[in-house]
């Protein structure tokens, strides 16, 4: 960004987006701390501390992991994505408080370190059962921290948008520790399958919609085109292109939005400067290539963001012959202007 | 081919919803909030339900009787505590820690304590038939001593021999101080309690369905703690010779028997 | 185990130590030379990135040294 950064950039979507967010938890947190309190009088305020924010974290967890391949599957969904990092965010908050609190709990006033304690009191790892599942929460707890401390969009630029991906991509990992952490540990204690039920119910929701999505978009990214005249390849019909949108091609390792516009047609790297996100699956609105996940712009003829922004993209050279779109997979320098192609004897 | 099933387009930072986007959201949402809420209700309706054992926090009380060191430290007092349990006091630490470092602070700076009849302040933890007193207020907690020996007239049985089946805990967390205080989910703090000296107790399931909490010392009667560390919250079995001292069952257990099950 | 588990502690108690220093001289001056867009930027934001600059230092201690804070 070009503008000087603020702590949380608030706007009217993301408070609504806070607003429900807020309302969600606190319906939970109610349920849950009412039943406990009528039908388990004698839990003490530490177990109930622990084990409700234990709860908000991994439903909160389970949201924000359902939200991407629900946007993939629906582009209808993509209001849920545009404040995600909020959400992730507040359940790191909750993940906190249980961890410390266990910490407290379960490891303070004694004749260890309590950090070491976590360490070192359970140390049986031959039986599954008996495995010291407090360490997995711990290593859980430690990804999703580096998570929180970096979702600030400093963080994007400084890092990189590719590091910072990978770095948040590790909420899978996060998310794999959490299940071992809960199977491990709580699951070994509670009698009832129901819990199983909903540990693996919740897996099996999560990675099965991934898996789906996954393959769909491998398909839709295939290449497209073998066809090559010059350095040229043709990747579709001017028609096959909606007004306003674009086509995602993938050419070599050349991820490409093609868009057409006003009877043209400009070619700009698929990939948005702010997280990655899937410009050819956004629209031209106000004359601008515009993200579908946070509204990040950009002009379509040269990939550059309208003032006073300043992120830029690889553009690519276009041409149309007859009715065939074409595109030369040579990114040239984020930023650089290209002719759009025209259609011949188009009126617009 | 264009991914995005519908043609509307929200910018978040622009405008309101589309009006199909805002039809699926409230469905999503109103599903997301109902199941939610129900998924909640029974993740606690299924949970186990804890002991009725009572930690009397904030509650500082004073309880007078003998003190003895073995086969743990007690306060073998006559009354002055719930009746439906047993009126010997297992002495226990602040936080973590057994009552032997406390007690020998005391006794530093008072004399010598044992077999004397002393008060001491502190907090009752309480259930299934047991009691122990945590000295919150640490070397401070104790109120008189007696100068008089006291010679205890506790029963001592013959020792038999034993095998049993069950789970070694920390009294101090299991008799009340936590939910719930025994299983995996508090071995690490069972671990670190008898770590840190509280006497370990092993417990086990009479044919009726009760349970019978015993003490736990080697075969030459020495304290174990360190060594039954690996095994504590397990499911284990141990066997060697057991006797009852007062309303205590001690069990001298045979260090290179003990199985896990 | 004991030992290697104290001397991890003591190794990342050192390192954040060091990314807390980091932090606190990037505040006075160097934050700019890492990223100029953050001249201005209010107190809030200087606390919200704390976390992040003492935990991952490194990566922003490159940026540091090889800008000169005339650019
Ligand atoms: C320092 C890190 C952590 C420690 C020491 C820790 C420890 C524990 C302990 C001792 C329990 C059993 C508590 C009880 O039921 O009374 C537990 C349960 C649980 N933990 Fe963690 N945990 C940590 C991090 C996490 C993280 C990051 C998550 C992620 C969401 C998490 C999710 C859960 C869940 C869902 C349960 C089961 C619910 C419950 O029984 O309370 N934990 N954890
Ligand atoms: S990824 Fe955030 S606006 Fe494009």
């Amino acid at each position: 960004m070009g503008v000087s950064y603020q702590a949380i950039l608030w706007n009217k979507s993301k408070k609504r987006y806070d607003l429900w967010m807020s309302l969600f938890i606190i319906l939970v947190l109610a349920v849950f701390v009412l039943a406990q309190m009528t039908l388990h009088p004698s839990i003490t305020i530490e177990t109930l501390i622990i084990r409700a924010t234990a709860f908000t974290a991994i439903t909160l967890l389970h949201i924000i992991l359902i939200i991407g391949p629900l946007c993939r599957l629906d582009s209808r969904f993509l209001p849920l994505l545009y404040n995600r990092r909020h959400l992730g965010v507040t359940m790191f908050l909750f993940a906190l408080v249980h961890g410390l609190f266990c910490i407290i709990q379960f490891h303070t006033l004694g004749d260890t370190n309590p950090i070491a304690s976590v360490f070192l009191s359970n140390q049986n790892y031959q039986e599954i059962s008996e495995f010291p599942f407090q360490i997995l929460g711990f290593l859980a707890l430690v990804i999703l921290l580096l998570m929180a401390a970096t979702s600030h969009d400093f963080w994007l630029k400084n890092l990189t948008p590719r590091i910072w991906k990978g770095l948040h991509m590790a909420v899978y990992i996060a998310y794999a520790l959490v299940v071992g952490h809960v199977a491990l540990g709580t699951l070994q204690y509670e009698s009832k399958p129901l819990y199983w039920v909903m540990l693996l119910g919740g897996f099996v929701v999560i990675a099965g919609l991934q898996i789906f999505t996954g393959l769909r978009e491998v398909k839709r990214l295939r290449s497209t085109s073998e066809k090559t005249k010059d350095k040229f390849v043709k990747v579709c019909n001017f028609d096959d292109i909606e007004d306003s949108r674009a086509k995602i091609v993938t050419i070599g390792s050349e991820n490409i939005a093609v868009f057409r516009y006003d009877g043209q047609i400009s070619a700009v790297s698929n990939l948005c400067r702010h997280q990655l996100g899937p410009l050819g699956e956004g629209k031209i609105v106000d004359g601008c290539i515009t993200c579908p996940w946070h509204g990040y712009q950009y002009f379509p003829h040269n990939g550059q963001s309208p003032p006073p922004f300043n992120e830029k993209l690889k553009t690519y050279e276009v041409n149309i012959r007859g009715n065939d779109v074409w595109v030369d997979p040579k990114p040239k320098p984020p930023g650089t202007f290209i002719q759009p192609a025209k259609l011949e004897g188009s009126a617009s | 081919m264009n991914s995005p099933k519908s043609n509307e387009f929200y910018i978040g930072w622009k405008d309101g919803l589309p009006p199909r986007t805002r039809r699926l959201l409230i469905l999503f949402i109103t599903a997301l909030f109902t199941f939610s809420l129900g998924i909640t209700y029974l993740v606690v309706k299924n949970q186990k339900p804890f002991n009725n054992h009572q930690f009397e926090l904030g509650n500082i009380q004073e309880f007078s009787g003998v003190l003895v060191y073995n086969p743990a430290p007690m306060l073998l007092t006559e009354g002055g505590i719930p009746e439906t349990v047993s009126d010997e006091l297992l002495l226990v630490g602040y936080g973590k820690r057994g009552a032997l470092g406390f007690l020998q602070e005391i006794e530093e700076e008072h004399g010598q304590l044992r077999q004397r009849k002393i008060t001491l302040r502190g907090t009752l933890i309480h259930g299934d038939g047991r009691a122990v007193l945590e000295l919150t207020e640490k070397a401070k907690s104790l109120v008189e001593a007696d100068e008089h020996e006291v010679f205890n007239q506790r029963e001592i049985s013959s020792p038999q021999p034993f095998q049993l089946e069950g789970e070694i805990l920390d009294p101090k967390c299991y008799f009340g101080v936590m939910k719930p205080g025994e299983g995996k989910i508090h071995k690490s703090c069972a671990i670190r309690c008898i770590s840190g000296g509280i006497p370990p107790v092993f417990r086990s399931k009479r044919s009726d369905g009760t349970f019978e909490y015993s003490l736990m010392k080697d075969t030459e009667g020495q304290d174990i703690n360190q060594r039954i560390l690996p095994y504590v919250a397990e499911n284990i079995e141990i066997s060697g010779q057991s006797q009852m001292v007062g309303d205590w069952n001690v069990l001298y257990v045979d260090m290179d028997k003990i199985r896990r099950i | 185990m004991e030992g290697l588990v104290n001397i991890c502690l003591w190794l990342a108690a050192a390192y954040l130590l060091v990314g807390l220093i980091f932090y606190l001289v990037c505040l006075v001056r160097g934050m700019q030379t890492i990223d100029p867009d953050t001249v201005g930027a209010p107190v809030s934001f200087r606390l919200i990135i704390a976390p992040g600059v003492i935990i991952l230092w490194p990566a922003l201690v490159g940026k540091w040294r090889t800008k000169k804070p005339s650019e």
